[in-house]
């Protein structure tokens, strides 16, 4: 039977994510997907989710919600504020909220913070994925962030063993990040100089920066010549005439005309998503192979549950 | 396959087939595309279609960008069909006004006037390239020169669905409202993307060729009613 959980505040952008929405990009429908995709997956492992469930996504400040069942939930973030019926609980880990409990998550920490309830989020799929697309108005709930008053749908579960997460696993919060990525496909068309600047200067993120993309301040680089639109991955660090970096996030869209200096590595793009305004960022700069076999290392251990998991 | 360069990324490829935005290359791009789609390759979570490159995007677990390589080179090169495949679109636009709100200033820029503007944008058959920027976006052209100009120096927060915009020389219509930094000469009543639960219908396809006329608005205010009608 379905239940569902009652959106009462929606905090200042919530909604619902998951691993994006593939296959449709060749006709303009974005990726979308959880900015932190780490989290997400430690999210959905700590109520015993496959990793492909859909979570809910809060934006520096998160929603209240009433459960209409028992069921498991886990908060997953850098140290959010979260309370059940007032009273603090601990993030990171599997906690079981009661029927008509009201969870509270008025702070995310870092940038983000990701709600798993056993079971995922259940609203319908489009096109393959329960994520929310801001641009193309899909997916989530009518493809727009939360407002009071929504209703997200959830199954009932048997409770499972509780679990945290293993120390190395656990978010911490980086305000000076550093950020392995790979040459991108324009490397060519910038000076030495320019790759210099980019890999060895410090920039700091901007107001403006969304689930979309960072956008940096620091020193300009020159920006090369646009080019013809085309796909871009996310991490893609682009380079507008203005000569200050943005960098694409998973929500990005499917086509760009900026210069590719350089594409930041899978295994540094989750921290990434958690970045705020003021927050500084780094890059180094690491070969494809090196890149490539240390990312495949990384998806492997991300999803075992046995290798991010702990007893509580 | 034959093409002139193949960039690997971490969990990415682009595979580039000339340069400019030529009609004979954007082809080879969606043959490549057509050919990829059909093996079914494990690992493989995208295909996106430029002008002139094809975007892969991979899971990155299974299939490396160095094994989109190995594969793309055994392949031979696709059939190129020189009709096309696409078939002629009319869009009916009410161009300039407040549909329309760069076209006077464009047509200054350009020493002529609005009239002038509208008979060479209605004059030309355009080849859609590509999909993308938004759902059902088609990336159009080519745009006469003597009314290309460059996107705005700052794009706008919201475009309106409809609008039809030029950028250098392509030609577009924003499907959805989104930020936009085309020039906006018009915009249409049909709409481009009709979400069902069979899948998203898209009014243009890539290999379309489309021709714009010009309507007043009594027509645009009917042929909108027309349309949520459906």
């Amino acid at each position: 039977m379905t239940e569902a959980i009652e959106v009462l505040r929606p905090g200042a952008r919530t909604a619902v994510q998951d691993l994006g929405r593939f296959g449709y990009q060749h006709l303009g429908f974005g990726a979308s997907g959880a900015a932190d995709q780490r989290s997400l997956v430690l999210a959905n492992q700590l109520v015993g989710n496959d990793v492909r469930a859909a979570v809910i996504e809060a934006t520096v400040q998160g929603p209240r919600l009433r459960f209409p069942i028992q069921c498991q939930v886990a908060i997953v973030g850098c140290d959010p504020m979260a309370a059940v019926n007032g009273e603090a609980v601990r993030s990171n880990q599997t906690i079981l909220v009661m029927a008509g409990d009201i969870l509270d998550l008025p702070r995310t920490g870092a940038a983000r913070a990701y709600i798993a309830v056993a079971g995922g989020i259940l609203v319908t799929p489009i096109l393959g994925s329960r994520s929310t697309d801001l641009v193309g108005g899909i997916g989530g709930v009518d493809g727009r962030s939360l407002r009071a008053g929504d209703l997200l749908p959830i199954a009932q579960r048997l409770p499972l063993r509780p679990w945290t997460l293993q120390p190395r696993w656990m978010p911490r919060k980086r305000s000076d990040l550093i950020a392995r990525a790979v040459a991108g496909p324009q490397a060519d068309m910038f000076s030495a100089d320019s790759m210099a600047g980019l890999f060895g200067s410090r920039f700091v993120v901007q107001p403006g920066s969304d689930s979309m993309g960072l956008r940096l301040d620091g020193p300009a680089l020159q920006p090369p010549s646009q080019i013809l639109s085309e796909g871009q991955p996310a991490g893609s660090v682009e380079i507008p005439p203005s000569g200050l970096p943005i960098v694409l996030l998973p929500g990005r869209q499917t086509v760009g005309g900026y210069a590719k200096a350089a594409v930041v590595s899978r295994v540094d793009l989750p921290d990434l998503g958690q970045l705020m305004p003021g927050d500084s960022i780094s890059f180094e700069l690491v070969g494809l192979d090196q890149a490539v076999e240390a990312g495949r290392q990384w998806m492997d251990e991300l999803f075992d549950p046995s290798r991010t998991l702990a007893s509580l | 396959m034959r093409y002139s360069r193949f960039a690997l990324g971490e969990t990415s490829a682009h595979v580039y087939f000339g340069e400019g935005i030529d009609q004979k290359i954007n082809r080879r791009v969606h043959a490549a595309a057509a050919q990829l789609r059909a093996m079914g390759l494990g690992g493989v979570l995208d295909l996106v279609p430029g002008y002139t490159s094809l975007y892969i995007e991979l899971d990155g677990r299974r299939t490396t960008a160095g094994d989109v390589q190995r594969i793309v080179d055994e392949l031979p090169d696709p059939p190129i069909d020189e009709a096309g495949p696409g078939s002629l679109v009319e869009i009916p636009v009410c161009y300039g006004g407040r549909f329309g709100p760069d076209l006077e200033p464009l047509a200054n820029e350009s020493d002529m006037t609005a009239r002038d503007v509208i008979d060479l944008h209605c004059a030309h058959e355009y080849d859609v390239f590509f999909m993308g920027f938004t759902p059902g976006f088609a990336f159009m052209g080519t745009v006469d020169d003597r009314i290309a100009r460059p996107r705005l120096a700052v794009p706008r927060q919201a475009v309106p669905a409809g609008s039809l915009g030029i950028a250098g020389n392509q030609t577009g219509i924003y499907p959805v409202k989104s930020p936009g930094g085309w020039r906006l000469i018009g915009m249409t009543p049909l709409q481009m993307v009709v979400m069902s639960p069979a899948g998203p219908r898209m009014l243009l396809q890539p290999g379309d060729r489309v021709r714009f006329h010009s309507i007043s608005e009594e027509e645009f205010s009917r042929q909108r009613l027309e349309c949520a009608a459906h």
